[in-house]
């Protein structure tokens, strides 16, 4: 049985400085600071951390080209927008220890030597903006935000509010957002790294990344390697809810088959599962011995996304998971490029007809070309990923899975 | 509860003067205001214009961007059902449906302002689907009974 690292304080969440530190809590940030920025990156570089919220950056080279570059300038940049259908994680683990994301972004900010550090939380996660604005209080009025900014000044925390839109958690978006504007994604390059918010160098990372960097600091890249497979080290965070006895967050080392946290999470006899989100793809039964690794889903053509397993039953039609699916696309796409914003919404009309059940006949291709235009011809993650699930049950109907 | 627009105007000057004039803090400023007159009335965009620089037309593309700000007012009380793909395995098309019976046309406040609904996509609840938020509260899982006392709090 794996013994939880990230949920560690579940039962007993430390909501107060005081009980963050007696349990254990700034050991990283001590340490960080006690061998200086190059070396906590060169540790986060080794543990082969990649980033968790869904594209799967190295942590470690992504900081250190904010820590080496020539503009004193530059911000560390949290990611709490968490809107991926499916995926409450990032809210799970706030709730549960939202010192050690602070600690997380402490040392982040150290490490790129941050002029500022911002703290973007989807709007509808009230509970947990005023969460983590209080901690970060607590933290400043105690001193440790001292000497963590460039030339040894004290590090500054704000806190932003999203608006209710999910194309923000795209980090040019979610700049655009902090900046005042319409959070529409921009090209890249240029990179964050190199002109991210306010065209200043920027290290942006998911919550769940940074709740994993005060242990690797203490304990070592080595630590981070023993658990998880070569290639995906670590562990990982799942939202599993659905047709599941028991939803709820599951921390499990990654390379444990699929399988496994379906017992966890209490899942019978079930149709199919959604892993990895809005922009993720079905899985069936017969892949469910399938090791949860970025390597082994990528085998599949699946992917793990931000982690999160949506379960269905026999009773569920999987074209009306699509069509909700197809909704949610056709409603937040930014509506920047004709590819996505008129694509999404014929996707969702054709989605409609085959959830009802009358269909012209001619949905299916054209669901499949369409798709093919809008990961080719879109600017950004939202448009070229809105048909993946999709295009998976295309090949899981034409492969006689589907029960309803 | 129509209010005079140079009181208004007034009101959202101390807004921006306790968050700050810089474009950046648009967004937060916008919430403010929206929280305050359940929407972002047109003397407050006029006083964005005066105080932040931001041109009304730019303030309304961003109005117009996030779910959250309305131009038109919304209840003082807002309740988003959760329509997204775990919800609607629970019921969240029923509990849509009770909340038209009970509260009226999605959108459209009732009760004399207080209450409004609308659908949403996935707030990060899935676990306790189906979920909703009430007064920016999570309301997990809904259940019918809920939507009424809703209705009944405003009676
Ligand atoms: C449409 C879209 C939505 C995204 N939403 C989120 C999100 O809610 N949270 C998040 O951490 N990353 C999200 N991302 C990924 C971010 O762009 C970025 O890769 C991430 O914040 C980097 O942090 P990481 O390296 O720690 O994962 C999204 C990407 C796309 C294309
Ligand atoms: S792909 Fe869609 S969401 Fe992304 S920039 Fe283009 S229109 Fe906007
Ligand atoms: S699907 Fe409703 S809260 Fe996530």
């Amino acid at each position: 049985m794996h013994e939880s690292v990230l949920l560690r304080r579940q039962t007993t969440p430390a909501l107060d400085l005081g009980s963050y530190l007696a349990s254990g809590g700034l050991a990283g940030l001590k340490k960080a600071r006690e061998i200086g920025a190059a070396e906590t990156v060169r540790i986060v570089t080794e543990s082969g951390l990649v980033g968790r919220g869904g594209a799967g950056f190295p942590t470690g080279r992504k900081w250190d080209s904010v820590r080496t570059a020539s503009d004193p300038e530059r911000y560390f940049v949290l990611n709490a927008d968490e809107s991926e259908p499916g995926t409450f994680k990032d809210r799970v683990m706030i709730d549960v220890d939202p010192f050690l994301v602070l600690e997380g972004v402490l040392i982040g900010s150290f490490a790129i030597s941050a002029t500022r550090a911002y703290i973007y939380v989807r709007g509808e996660y009230r509970r947990e903006a005023d969460l983590l604005q209080r901690c970060a209080k607590e933290l400043e009025a105690a001193g440790y935000l001292e000497g963590l900014g460039p030339e040894g000044r004290a590090l500054e925390i704000e806190i932003r509010h999203g608006g209710g839109a999910y194309i923000c958690g795209e980090e040019t978006a979610l700049f655009r957002s902090i900046e005042g504007y319409r959070g529409e994604p921009m090209s890249k390059p240029p990179f964050p790294t190199v002109a991210g918010l306010f065209r200043k160098p920027t290290a942006i990372n998911n919550v769940e990344t940074v709740a994993n960097v005060p242990d690797i600091v203490t304990r070592g890249a080595s630590w981070l390697r023993s658990l998880g497979t070569e290639r995906s080290p670590g562990i990982k965070l799942y939202s599993v809810s659905g047709n599941v006895e028991r939803p709820g967050v599951y921390e499990l080392p990654f390379g444990t088959p699929l399988r496994e946290l379906l017992e966890l999470a209490g899942a019978h006899d079930l149709q199919a599962i959604l892993l990895g989100g809005a922009a993720g793809t079905f899985v069936f039964p017969q892949d469910f011995d399938m090791p949860l690794s970025y390597e082994a889903a990528q085998e599949r053509h699946a992917t793990l996304g931000s982690g999160a397993l949506i379960a269905f039953d026999h009773e569920t039609n999987l074209w009306r998971v699509a069509e909700r699916l197809g909704s949610f696309f056709a409603h937040e796409s930014c509506g920047q490029c004709v590819p996505c914003r008129v694509g999404t919404r014929r996707q969702h009309e054709m989605l409609e007809a085959l959830a009802d059940g009358h269909g012209r006949g001619s949905e299916r291709d054209l669901l499949a070309r369409l798709g093919q235009v809008m990961t080719d011809a879109s600017i950004c993650g939202l448009g070229q990923t809105a048909s993946t699930a999709v295009r998976s049950l295309l090949d899981a109907e034409a492969k006689g899975l589907l029960a309803v | 509860m129509p209010e005079d627009d140079r009181e208004i105007r007034e009101r959202v000057r101390g807004l921006i003067a306790e968050t700050g004039r810089e474009r950046s803090q648009l967004l937060e400023v916008l919430h403010k205001v929206q929280k305050e007159f359940r929407h972002v009335p047109r003397a407050a965009a006029e006083a964005i214009e005066q105080e932040m620089l931001v041109p009304v037309a730019d303030t309304y593309g961003v109005i117009t961007f996030y779910d959250l700000l309305s131009e038109k007012p919304v209840g003082r009380k807002v309740l988003r059902i959760c329509e997204d793909v775990t919800c609607s395995l629970h019921g969240a098309e029923q509990l849509a449906a009770e909340a038209e019976k009970v509260l009226g046309p999605e959108g459209q406040p009732s009760r004399g302002g207080e209450v409004s609904w609308t659908r949403c996509a996935c707030l990060g609840l899935c676990d306790k689907a189906p979920a909703a938020l009430y007064d920016e509260q999570p309301l997990a899982p809904l259940a019918p009974g809920a939507i009424r006392k809703v209705g009944e709090e405003h009676a």
